[in-house]
């Protein structure tokens, strides 16, 4: 009974995303942080350009973090593409390897997703 | 102005390229992309207009290589972007080589620049096709509007509630870029003396949803001095025109619905003549799984050519079209993608004589993203 508890608990919270982020000094990002950079806004962190870095709108982890901040990951992912009138600061990885290596060759940049926090990248959120 | 060798211009991409990934600064950062790949097509015996074997730059084999490569380095509020492919059928270009200054929701590019006219898939690497459905995105006659040359664009964004405006401005001079047999679909008579470019174009997104609806125009000026005996200066304007709009449903489905022109005229009393290219597409790209989407699409392509010699004659070529493709995503950056793509060219010269031919084409790519 307990642990059916448990489980229904768990099912009952909302899930979070984690996100992360790469910076020198480390930085700290709140919500309309986020919600803007993803929106394709630009967003300055430490005097520089905040990228913002996604997996596919179809991405499991890409579907708790947008709906996380509410807000639409098609959007988003048009907006990343080379063929808008614009260049936004997002960009698409396909994997958590490139997640990691755009992360880490953007800074500061920002994204989620099951990446190892270190060697750089910390939670900012 | 000088013009550029596209030679040097290769060179410069290749030499910008090495020295960036070797030498940048540890304030500037990177975002590279390469795609490399084989295509294997079986096409009709028949050439039909603007299946993959028709009107090649190079001699047409039924597999071929192919690789694109983009680079954005980033310093400060500057940065600069280059990108360029490779095909040995479709030969090779340099599309951007331009530095963009934003100050935030406002900035400026100057270089070789896109003109940003349409959603054409060339650099995308998560394209659903081989070659496009959209003739005006596929056909190297036609594909103008994917295209870029020599200038400068401004640009500007406004976000209000839900929606978001971009807007974009921009001059161009093809010469300069050596684009001189850059005549949009128009075919070349001699060498390019003058050639000048302006238009702008709006982008309205909805946020929330990522609906969004694309409206761009282009004018083009040229003078092309004929080199056949009787020649002539030949003064030539067309504006291109893009319409469309996309939309997701249920998180799986993108629909994308364009309309695009091409509106010219030949402006010389010894040849006078007026022609008109439209090519309306619409198509659906379902996401099976992450790694597998389904691409289906029908396209309609025709143009009116009318001679001021030839009054009430209208010559005419009407290609509609139908694309399926399907794409999976492997590890490591490796895809594959099998194309099937049913065409017709029906065509009627100003003597009202008409041809008929129809043809289906079968393509596989094998590609990796780097």
């Amino acid at each position: 009974m307990r642990f059916v508890l448990i489980i229904l608990l768990m099912l009952a919270m909302p899930v979070q995303a984690e996100w992360l982020c790469t910076g020198k000094p480390s930085i700290k990002l709140s919500r309309i942080d986020l919600i803007n950079a993803y929106s394709g806004q630009s967003v300055l962190v430490n005097g520089e350009w905040l990228i913002a870095i996604m997996f596919p709108s179809s991405d499991a982890a890409t579907q708790v973090a947008f709906n996380s901040l509410g807000i639409s990951a098609q959007a988003a992912e048009r907006l990343a593409k080379s063929n808008g009138l614009v260049d936004r600061n997002i960009r698409l990885a396909t994997t958590p390897t490139d997640m990691i290596f755009k992360l880490k060759d953007n800074a500061p940049a920002v994204g989620y997703g099951l990446v190892v926090v270190g060697d750089g990248i910390e939670k900012c959120y | 102005m000088k013009r550029v060798n596209e030679w040097a211009l290769i060179a410069l991409f290749i030499l910008l390229w090495v020295a960036m990934l070797s030498f940048y600064p540890s304030d500037c950062y990177a975002d590279n992309q390469i795609v490399v790949g084989l295509d294997g097509w079986q096409v009709p015996q028949k050439q039909v207009r603007y299946m993959p074997n028709y009107s090649t730059a190079n001699p047409w084999q039924s597999t071929s290589q192919f690789i694109t490569a983009k680079g954005e380095w980033t310093y400060g509020k500057a940065k600069f972007s280059a990108s360029g492919k490779m095909d040995s059928i479709s030969g090779s270009s340099i599309d951007r080589l331009d530095v963009d200054y934003s100050f935030g929701s406002y900035g400026m590019r100057a270089g070789i620049v896109p003109y940003r006219i349409s959603w054409c898939r060339t650099y995308d690497a998560n394209s659903p096709y081989i070659q496009e459905a959209d003739a005006f995105c596929r056909s190297p006659i036609l594909n103008e509007i994917s295209r870029g040359a020599a200038g400068v664009q401004a640009y500007k964004s406004w976000i209000d509630g839900d929606y978001l405006l971009d807007s974009m401005v921009g001059y161009y001079d093809p010469l300069i870029d050596n684009q001189d047999k850059s005549l949009g679909p128009y075919k070349q008579v001699g060498p390019t003396v003058e050639s000048q470019k302006f238009g702008g174009s709006l982008n309205l997104m909805r946020l929330s949803t990522g609906t969004q609806l694309r409206i761009s125009y282009l004018h083009s000026r040229l003078l092309q001095n004929d080199t056949s005996p009787t020649g002539f200066q030949r003064h030539l304007e067309y504006d291109t025109l893009y319409i469309a709009t996309e939309t997701t449903f249920y998180d799986k489905l993108q629909i994308r619905a364009s309309w695009a022109a091409y509106l010219g005229e030949q402006i010389n009393n010894r040849n006078l003549y007026e022609w008109t290219g439209t090519s309306s597409t619409i198509e659906g790209v379902y996401a099976i799984t992450p790694q597998d989407s389904l691409a289906i699409a029908a396209s309609y392509y025709d143009n009116i050519t009318e001679y001021a010699s030839k009054p009430g004659k209208l010559q005419s070529l009407n290609v509609p079209s139908y694309t399926a493709a399907w794409r999976h995503n492997f590890d490591d950056g490796y895809f594959g993608i099998l194309q099937l793509t049913q065409s017709t060219d029906d065509y009627t010269t100003s003597n009202q004589v008409n041809t008929y031919k129809e043809g289906v084409a079968f393509g596989l790519r094998l590609g990796k993203v780097f």
